[in-house]
């Protein structure tokens, strides 16, 4: 175990709030008999699936439902013997409350009692290393990330940014360093700590994958140092690992488990603003997918998680390994949930409110905080910028938030971007040590959306100038060509007419003249029989 | 949503910024009587009242606006800097343009270009300069004599009793800012304006130990992060340089810097007047571009300018410039490339 | 007298210089076409709807940059491109002409659709699809929402559907929105 040398600028100390579940060991919590499984079609980032069954299919623990198009993308699974009983929209687990297509299974009856089976078999897992070294020589890089990838393995530590794309870019570019973000540095979520103690070798297992695949020059595991069980399993886990890793303490400070800042604060480094961690060799994994790619390449695709069930509002608060697309009113109430409570999906500073405790758990739902209405703190007065620069000093991305918002508050968008708005990380650091107590995250969110939108908007309209012009220049050739065939027409009638003179065929005009008269009775008629028939 | 916040709060960070203001208040009580006491009694519910009028007439909620408590911090900055026997009505006058032109008409708190403060300040300077310019002769138990007491400042103040028992002929004085130019002028050397002046060592008496009163206030704001260290250091630093160097060259005609940093508002500018957050720059590198332009500006107008002391005219100068110097000096961001 | 001439001289002198100056400038950074209509038509949406009263965005931005036309009269741009006009053109920002309408696409009921290849014939960004006589449908990627294809069609099969909004396209509410007047 070393300490870290780096820091990054700003961030903030909440409090932790973490008693409350961080001594509770993972436990599993299946569906009850009553549960539909909900699995939403686009979980994480990346296109949207496409269902590769039909209603009234009949689905196995594992078997993949869905297929995915290009390469930020990955499918989803069943994780129960069951039935497709719906692909239909589903109240979404998103900031937005508002419903996405989902494929509906109906588990098999008693399924669940095999589900916690097989889930508490998964804690007493022990790692065949030959088998594991054996089956890597076997397959080439592509075919390991295509295994993660059909394993559907996303990241687990909040965006879900799928594995693949990152491995994808790893193995394209010489990777110095390999970062596991083991941080968990948001207040009240527990799962990460609770997996590295439990669970710490299939973690050493995956780092040993991708050491094989990215062959980084050095492997470090960050951990803050509010977890010291989780540090010492992981030691323990790497004594026998055939990888040498490095596990690096770091002090306790929100975000140091955001991407960037866990690079500059392991490596000293800081990722160029518009790029990926790979354009300066790094590649860097949350330490849950780290394990779940590991089961993703011995045919284990990703079909449960670990999530944190933590708040005033339920009995008993702990961390559950539960399948993803149970309903989460249906986890909760198996976690004795009280009534009237608000629950936030993810931290207390990143994450969502829940508008529908019907919406299922994702694959990267990693927190749920369950709070009494009655315990809620109303919200704080707000009151006018001084533009005291608290937030500057807090930000870690080193942007003006003040500044940022002024301009955000104004509708001055072209100004936000030249503020570097998109380097925003929405960490929330501002938002937490405003003393006028602004919801600036907000803003930027709100700003982020319009700019979004406009340039979608300029897209469309560029294309479809693009069509339009194309569309004007093919009716005006539609056009010459036309009159040049009527000219030409013209002329051999003209000709054919001279040439009919002087041989003086006196009956030609008039059958022309009766074929007209004819056509013209005939369409007559089927007006006729047209209105007759409206 | 709620989110998790910190506790700081406007209003505590305001607070923070009253607290630190007691030592100088009580210097200034101790040596010029309780004057600004007085003043301070007056114009506190005079701006709060001014404010909460305003947002009243613009048909918003008053409440908030009251309870972050930057309006009594206004009319405690302004009464610290006026003359303590400056008659009611005036300080009203002053404290009245502060909230409602400076302040309140750009939109309150947070809106508004300038220091409120200081324009209060700066108004009443150009409309009175002899009643702004008269100040006590230092006295009281820290440099011998007796202190102007309640009840005569309070005659003064109002103006109320025909006859009072002292007049303000008989206890004004130059601030030594003040009599050292005029000493310059009549073509005395320093170190005679400074016998001339007062019996004090450095800036004339009593002026140094509300200096360093109003330092002990700031450092206690460094100290609980209330305000950063670019803009009191960086003007005291500039102020110090600029004051050595003509000091050096010309002993006789330039006082020495010591004189500077403990004459006149200087601290009291430098950690009260200059970091109000509103109106300076918030970029590291721009708060000490500003701080050190205020603390030239200061010496420059000292110096070779037509009014005695300068921190009210060099801070709203350099409000104008905020905006600009914000622009320039936006600090480098995570990962920023340097050909972009 | 001669202080006269150097004045004269050092006038005369500057006037020749700048007009030089002007003279050169003026072939060598000769702007090639009309770049403020361009800068119109990049903001308009290029829905060619024709609801501005011209035949199409293109006709519109020359009217807008050479005959002075009003620059409130584009729908679909609604306000956005009625502020960006103005800011452009630094003219005051008035009032839309017409509401703004959601965003909506063209629906072709394909029951009811002849084939008669009107609306194709009117779409102008060749976004319906069809042939005589068979049914015709819409590409809803392409479609532009102009509704310049309801009203050739005899049978009014085509409706205009407003778009949804979804998960990938839902973006964060305006904060100011919830602000409670402070």
């Amino acid at each position: 175990m070393t300490l870290t040398n780096f820091k990054f600028h700003g961030g903030i100390h909440p409090k932790q709030l973490k008693d409350l579940s961080r001594d509770r060991a993972i436990e599993s919590i299946s569906w009850r008999d009553e549960d539909e499984i909900v699995i939403t079609l686009s979980q994480g980032i990346g296109s949207l699936n496409h269902p590769i069954l039909s209603i009234g299919d009949s689905v196995q623990a594992k078997q993949r439902i869905s297929e995915c198009y290009g390469e930020i993308s990955v499918p989803v699974h069943s994780p129960c013997d069951g039935t497709i009983t719906a692909i239909e929209e589903r109240p979404a687990t998103h900031p937005s409350g508002l419903q996405a297509v989902a494929i509906v299974i109906k588990p098999d009856a008693d399924s669940s009692k095999i589900d916690i089976n097989k889930a508490n078999d998964l804690v007493n897992h022990k790692i065949d290393v030959s088998k594991l070294s054996e089956l890597l020589s076997s397959l080439t890089a592509e075919e390991i990330i295509s295994k993660i990838r059909i394993g559907g393995v996303i990241g687990l530590g909040g965006a879900g940014f799928p594995t693949c794309a990152k491995l994808h870019g790893g193995i394209k570019t010489n990777i110095e360093t390999l970062i596991i973000n083991g941080m968990e540095c948001e207040p009240r979520i527990t799962c990460d700590d609770r997996l590295m103690r439990e669970r710490a070798i299939e973690i050493i297992a995956g780092v040993e994958i991708l050491d094989h695949l990215l062959h980084p020059n050095s492997i470090k595991i960050g951990v803050e140092d509010n977890k010291p069980e989780a540090i010492l399993a992981l030691e323990i886990a790497t004594t026998s690992s055939t990888s040498s890793i490095e596990i690096i303490t770091t002090p306790t400070l929100y975000p140091s488990g955001g991407e960037r800042q866990l690079i500059q604060l392991l490596t000293g480094k800081e990722v160029p603003s518009g790029t990926l961690p790979s354009a300066i060799g790094v590649v860097c994994q949350n330490v849950a997918t780290v394990a779940a790619l590991y089961h993703a390449l011995l045919e284990r695709p990703l079909t449960h998680r670990v999530v944190t069930v933590t708040g005033d509002g339920v009995e008993s608060a702990g961390n559950y390994s539960v399948p993803i697309g149970i309903p989460i009113d249906s986890l909760l109430t198996q976690c004795g949930v009280v009534d009237s409570v608000r629950i936030t999906v993810g931290g207390p500073m990143m994450g969502f409110e829940l508008h529908n405790s019907r919406s299922p758990i994702t694959k990267t739902v990693n927190c749920l905080i369950v709070e009494k209405n009655s315990s809620l703190p109303s919200a704080p007065e707000r009151y006018n910028c001084i533009r005291c620069a608290s937030c500057s000093d807090a930000c870690p991305a080193k942007l003006m938030p003040q500044q940022l918002y002024w301009a955000a508050q104004s509708r001055d968008f072209e100004q936000t971007e030249k503020l570097n708005l998109f380097d925003c990380i929405e960490c929330g650091c501002c938002d937490f040590v405003c003393p006028s107590k602004i919801p600036l995250v907000s803003y930027y969110r709100y700003a982020k959306g319009v700019i979004r939108g406009a340039k979608q908007e300029q897209n469309r309209a560029d294309e479809a100038r693009v069509r339009h012009e194309f569309h004007d220049a093919r009716i005006t050739r539609e056009k010459a060509e036309k009159a040049e065939k009527l000219a030409k027409k013209r002329a051999a009638l003209k000709a054919k007419k001279e040439s009919n003179k002087s041989t003086d065929k006196p009956n030609d005009a008039d059958k022309k003249g009766a074929a007209i008269r004819a056509a013209i009775k005939r369409a007559e008629a089927k007006k006729k029989a047209a209105a007759a028939n409206s | 949503m709620i989110k998790t916040t910190a506790d700081s709060t406007t209003a505590r960070e305001m607070l923070k910024v009253i607290a630190a203001l007691i030592p100088g208040y009580i210097a200034l009580s101790l040596i010029f009587g309780p004057g600004a006491l007085i003043h301070a009694a007056i114009m506190i519910p005079v701006a709060m009242l001014a404010e909460a009028t305003i947002i009243w007439m613009r048909s918003r909620s008053a409440v908030p606006a009251i309870k972050d408590l930057s309006a009594p911090l206004t009319a405690l900055l302004l009464a610290a800097a006026l003359p303590p026997l400056l008659p009611w009505w005036m300080a009203i006058v002053g404290i009245l343009f502060a909230i409602i032109i400076a302040k309140q008409l750009y939109g309150g708190l947070g809106q508004n270009p300038f220091n409120p403060a200081m324009v209060g300040y700066v108004i009443l300077l150009v409309s009175f300069p002899l009643e702004m310019t008269s100040w006590l002769t230092p006295a009281g138990a820290i440099v011998g004599g007796d202190t102007i007491g309640f009840i005569q400042s309070a005659e003064i103040i109002f103006g109320t009793i025909e006859n009072p028992s002292i007049t303000i002929d008989g206890v004004t004085g130059a601030t030594p800012l003040d009599a050292m130019k005029t000493a310059l002028y009549q073509g005395l050397t320093i170190s005679e304006g400074i016998k001339e002046i007062s019996n004090g060592v450095l800036a004339g008496s009593g002026w140094e130990i509300i200096n360093l009163t109003f330092l002990i206030g700031g450092i206690y704001l460094i100290a609980s992060r209330t305000i950063s260290w670019h803009i009191p250091v960086s003007m005291l630093v500039a102020l110090l340089i600029i004051s050595a160097l003509f000091n050096t060259v010309d002993p006789d005609r330039y006082s020495t810097p010591l004189y500077h940093l403990l004459s006149g508002g200087t601290m009291l500018g430098a950690f009260f007047i200059a970091t109000d957050p509103v109106t300076a720059s918030t970029t590291p590198r721009g708060r000490i571009w500003f701080g050190a332009c205020i603390g030239i500006l200061i010496y420059t107008i000292r110096s070779w300018g037509g009014y005695p002391d300068a921190v009210a005219f060099s801070v709203l100068l350099l409000n104008m410039f905020t905006p600009l110097i914000d622009h320039f000096t936006q600090p480098k961001i995570y990962g920023e490339r340097d050909n972009g | 007298m001669s202080s006269m001439l150097i004045a004269a001289l050092v006038i005369g002198g500057m006037a020749t210089l700048f007009g030089a100056l002007l003279g050169y400038a003026s072939v060598h950074y000769k702007v090639e076409g009309d770049p403020i209509t361009d800068k119109i038509d990049q903001i308009l949406p290029q829905t060619q709807c024709g609801q501005c009263g011209y035949p199409g965005c293109r006709p519109y931005a020359e009217a807008i940059s050479n005959e002075g036309a009003a620059i409130n009269l584009c729908p679909p741009g609604g306000e956005t491109v009625m502020v960006s006009l103005a800011d452009l053109l630094d003219r005051e920002p008035v009032a839309l002409e017409q509401e703004e309408r959601p965003p909506s696409l063209a629906l072709i009921d394909e029951k009811t659709c002849i084939g008669c290849t009107l609306c194709i014939q009117a779409c102008p960004v060749d976004a319906i699809l069809g042939a005589a006589k068979l049914m015709h449908t819409v590409i809803a990627t392409e479609c532009t929402g102009c509704e310049l294809c309801l009203a050739p069609c005899p049978v009014d099969c085509i409706t205009m559907e407003p778009i949804p909004t979804d998960i990938t396209d839902w973006s964060w509410p305006d904060p100011d929105m919830f602000k409670v007047a402070a």
